[in-house]
């Protein structure tokens, strides 16, 4: 395996987990806002709460790949990041799903569009 | 050891030769990251005390109700001044400097990997400053806030040239934290000294690692804000018009985006530079190191989650003000495991009260405190009480000043004796912190209750009656507490400079690097770079600087005649190649001066002659890109140690791919920040539907795109070509290449041009013609790729082993037509379905 496949690879192993958390961050921002904006009612909160589970099972299965390539071969397996990063990957995709959990509970409590209401309007086009 | 001094002595003497820099007036032609990173912090220094003179004045001001001292306007340009200097043109650029002082001395590297870069971001910062400061001189500075929200800055309602000088001056001094950025990230990932592995690189590098990644991907957004928020009050282009189908929100998402990670840029260098510092006060190696490293990446991600904190009040739905509270919560968690970290050094450790550790003691109360505070304003319903009060003052001064300057001042007198070979005057210092620190907590500890007794943020008087005359007297009182602090800190150091002790090298006992060269340090740095085998090379191997100015480590050698650095892969850090650095050099200067008049042109209205000063900056940058390369394949260095390194030129990465690599991530996240914006005009602004949708066909848009895909096709095989030592078959390719782009810059316009609506009537027909134009750009920069390409083959430069030119160019020509195809895509996919028409 290539150097930079490596290096590539190390970045992702470290940083794969939030960006899984950011893709989270930044879908259910976009839902949310286009489903108030477009009125899809009772749909909206089935559709956050699916994105949101998405991504926890995505990040949740780095997690488990992580794991497995630590246990299996350490610095020998081509995608594992350096045997001293792999602690370190590990911590961080832990907190990506821990965060990801934390950011995206209230689709499940929350009202989905109360309160857009108080922006100001535009003037009529 | 006596029979080697003779040798270690002439190999110093011959590399101050190979890597002399000039003196007297040709010193503007310095590249070297010694000279560029001191005129860096040495510049940013000066802002600093421009904003604190701006910032005497605010509280000069507000010392009593009713003051007469400065009036409405003036204080509104006092106050925006303030906040831009502190944060664009001071604390960006003591960062950048640092970062170039610090880091090839950290990593054992003679220089950074683009010094010539580094000397050009620093003529854009300093005469993109200069801007600022020659309006403030004219009486015409920026006065809508640091943040320059529209409609307050738009045409009607700031109709002068103020807000413009905001808008080109600071886009322009952007330019050089761009270009920092990209040159951090190489020379950490590339350059670093054999055997420093990641996890063995000094924490500095970590942080400036993601922090210069933060920097790509936040500093586009403003960027593109920037420009078309410009474009709006030069040419009429609605983006931020409600009334044309603009939105102003979309100006506070896009310079949230950028301001709120902008925190943590400042936040993380200064906490870098704390975990740098205090194993040497502390005597024991940090604690916590991986879970410091851990805390630093989350809080790189975490932070770009935040900014609509700073919008709470606009009428957001609540479930999503609860996404971004939440975030702006959980980012309290990385920091306070690396205070918890830093106190757990000390407490572990046999501290040792220097001047530097009152500092770093300040810090940790003030930070804290306004870490505290922060959370309070996560929380949505405190966030509606204290919005715009003094209590967000108060705040962000705990968190800039707690955050970032007080580290930064302990990184001065900790590297004083490294940049100048001498020691402070410890009373004089000691003084002067006390001053800044209580007159610091003076001003702003009182400042919350002003804010919490209602005081709004940006007004130049106050009626008395409310409770706000004492405590606003009290904060002025001690902000000029602060400021005799202040002097006397610029006292003790400008006196010390040329007066002070000679130090002792490594006078704290560090751990690290740096502090195995001579002080003030020679301009290569190291003789011979060294191999690192653990995280604190000097406290595990005490003789290692003397066997590194022995020329016993790598490119130790005397026979050099070039300024040469190892080039290391980056996880492993094992030698892979050697790197040509430039000499000095003009062009550096001629660039800024070249790209500083394109914007002035635009800040004066003279647009005839922006294309002047692009045209003389291409022919600039062509000239600066053909200074460098080679006519013949070269014979490998030897490196010292047995190895035989290539040098950079004919290496797969070489360092121009990966810079041009990190500089798309820039350009990517600015083209993603375009792409948002037209989204959401298109789903939130008022007033769409546009009145009048695109009139689109499809044979040309098609034509188009093919003819980009021909393009970046035609580039990979002209570098197939050239791996096959077909000359003339890759220059063939080229020139298809060539004219393929240039059928592009043709049809992609005539497929859009013809059927769009005047871009002044919508922000619809705006937003496409700013996407046209962004392609544009890029298909033409393109061509100037491929010929430039063309160009060097054609003088001998390419070859199977040399093939630098065509590795950027095909990099370029990849990111260009995916990107283009996408604005097709953008463009004409809505107007068809707007159209009922199906291609």
């Amino acid at each position: 395996m290539s150097g930079p496949a490596r290096t590539a690879a190390c970045l992702a192993h470290l940083g794969g987990g939030f960006l899984l958390w950011s893709s989270c961050f930044v879908v259910l921002y976009a839902l949310l806002s286009l489903g108030c904006e477009a009125g899809w009612g009772g749909w909206l909160r089935p559709v956050l709460a699916a994105a949101w589970a998405l991504h926890l099972l995505a990040i949740a299965a780095v997690l488990a790949l992580q794991w497995k390539m630590r246990a299996a071969a350490g610095d020998g397996a081509p995608l594992a990041p350096p045997r001293s990063l792999q602690g370190p990957a590990l911590a961080l995709t832990t907190a990506a799903l821990l965060a990801t959990a934390w950011i995206g509970w209230p689709v499940l409590a929350l009202p989905a569009c109360a309160g857009s209401e108080l922006r100001v309007a535009g003037p009529p086009s | 050891m006596s029979a080697a001094r003779p040798t270690a002595l002439a190999l110093h003497a011959q590399l101050r030769r190979v890597w002399r820099n000039p003196a007297g007036w040709r010193g503007f032609m310095a590249t070297n990251h010694n000279v560029v990173a001191r005129r860096f912090i040495a510049t940013a220094l000066v802002f600093f005390f421009i904003g604190g003179m701006l910032a005497m004045m605010i509280r000069a001001q507000l010392a009593t109700p009713g003051s007469a001292f400065l009036d409405s306007a003036t204080y509104s340009q006092v106050f925006t001044m303030h906040g831009s200097i502190m944060m664009f043109l001071f604390a960006i650029p003591l960062i950048e400097g640092f970062a170039m002082y610090l880091l090839p001395k950290l990593i054992g590297a003679r220089d950074l990997a683009y010094p010539r870069l580094g000397a050009f971001g620093y003529w854009c910062y300093l005469l993109g400053g200069l801007i600022l400061l020659g309006a403030l001189a004219g009486g015409v500075a920026p006065d809508g806030g640091w943040f320059m929200y529209p409609p307050l800055t738009d045409k009607v309602h700031t109709p002068g040239v103020n807000a413009d000088v905001w808008l080109l001056g600071i886009t322009f001094v952007e330019i050089s934290a761009i270009a920092a950025a990209v040159e951090i990230l190489v020379t950490i990932l590339t350059m670093r000294a054999p055997g420093m592995t990641l996890a063995r690189m000094p924490l500095f590098a970590w942080y400036m690692l993601v922090t210069a990644g933060m920097m790509l991907v936040g500093f586009p957004p403003l960027i593109l804000g920037s420009l078309i928020l410009e474009l709006e009050r030069a040419a009429g282009w609605p983006f931020f018009d409600a009334a044309r189908g603009g939105d102003p929100l979309l100006w506070q998402h896009l310079f949230w985006l950028f301001g709120h990670p902008e925190v943590y840029i400042i936040f993380l260098p200064a906490a870098g530079l704390v975990s740098t510092m205090l194993p040497a006060y502390a005597r024991r190696p940090i604690v916590g190191h991986d879970w410091i490293i851990v805390s630093v990446i989350v809080m790189g991600f975490a932070s770009f989650g935040l900014w609509v904190h700073h919008m709470f009040t606009v009428g957001i739905p609540h479930l999503a003000l609860v996404f971004f509270s939440a975030a702006s919560m959980l980012v309290a968690i990385p920091t306070a495991v690396q205070l918890f970290a830093w106190i757990a050094t000390l407490w572990h450790g046999r501290p040792k009260l220097e001047l530097p550790m009152l500092y770093l003691l300040g810090f940790l109360v003030v930070f804290v405190c306004g870490g505290l505070t922060g959370v309070m304003l996560a929380l949505v319903p405190f966030n509606w009480q204290a919005h715009d009060t003094h209590f967000v003052v108060a705040h962000l001064h705990y968190v800039l000043v707690g955050g970032f300057l007080f580290p930064f001042l302990a990184g001065i007198y900790h590297w004083f004796p490294h940049l100048f070979g001498r020691r402070t005057l410890p009373r004089l210092g000691a003084l002067a912190f006390w001053l800044v620190f209580l007159g610091f907590n003076g001003t702003f500890f009182v400042m919350h209750l002003t804010g919490l007794m209602g005081m709004p943020r940006r007004v130049a008087s106050y009626a008395t009656g409310l409770g706000w005359d004492l405590p606003n007297l009290v904060s002025s009182i001690a902000s000029f507490v602060m400021a005799i602090g202040f002097f006397l800190l610029l006292l003790d150091l400008v006196l010390s400079a040329f007066i002070g002790r000679r130090s002792v090298r490594n006078p704290w006992g560090a751990p690290t690097l740096e502090w195995a060269q001579a002080t003030p340090p020679p301009m290569y740095n190291f003789a011979s770079q060294p191999r690192v085998a653990d995280r604190e090379p000097l406290w595990s191997d005490a003789a290692l600087p003397a066997r590194m100015a022995a020329g016993e480590g790598y490119l130790g050698s005397i026979d050099v005649h070039e300024q040469q650095s190892l080039g290391t892969d980056p996880l492993g850090a094992e030698p892979t190649h050697v790197i040509r650095l430039p000499r000095p050099d003009w062009r550096p200067l001629a660039c800024g001066l070249a790209v500083g008049s394109v914007f002035m042109a635009l800040l004066f209205k003279a647009y005839a002659l922006a294309p002047v000063g692009a045209v003389v900056a291409l022919v600039l940058f062509w000239s600066w890109a053909w200074s460098i390369g080679l006519r013949d394949d070269p014979q490998p260095v030897q490196a010292g140690h047995g190895l035989a390194l290539p040098v950079h030129d004919v290496v797969a990465h070489s360092p121009g791919r990966a810079g041009l690599l990190w500089t798309l991530v820039a350009d990517g996240t600015f083209f993603a920040s375009l792409l948002f914006g037209y989204a959401y005009l298109g789903t939130v602004a008022p007033g769409w539907p546009p009145p009048r949708w695109l009139a689109s066909g499809w044979m040309l848009p098609l034509a188009g795109a093919v003819a980009l895909a021909v393009a970046a096709f035609a580039v990979r095989r002209a570098d197939a070509r050239n791996g096959a030592a077909d000359a003339p078959g890759r220059q063939r390719w080229l020139a298809t290449a060539f004219a393929a782009g240039l059928a592009a810059l043709v049809l992609v316009p005539a497929g859009i041009l013809p059927g769009l609506p005047p871009p002044t009537e919508h922000a619809y027909a705006a937003i496409l013609a700013f996407m046209l134009a962004y392609a544009l750009f890029h298909v033409g920069v393109g061509l100037v790729f491929a010929a430039y390409a063309w160009a060097r083959g054609r003088a001998g430069y390419l070859s199977p082993a040399r093939r630098t030119e065509l590795v950027t160019a095909r990099l370029w020509w990849d990111y260009c037509a995916v990107t283009g195809i996408i604005v097709l895509l953008a463009v004409h996919v809505p107007a068809w379905f707007a159209a009922g028409v199906r291609p």
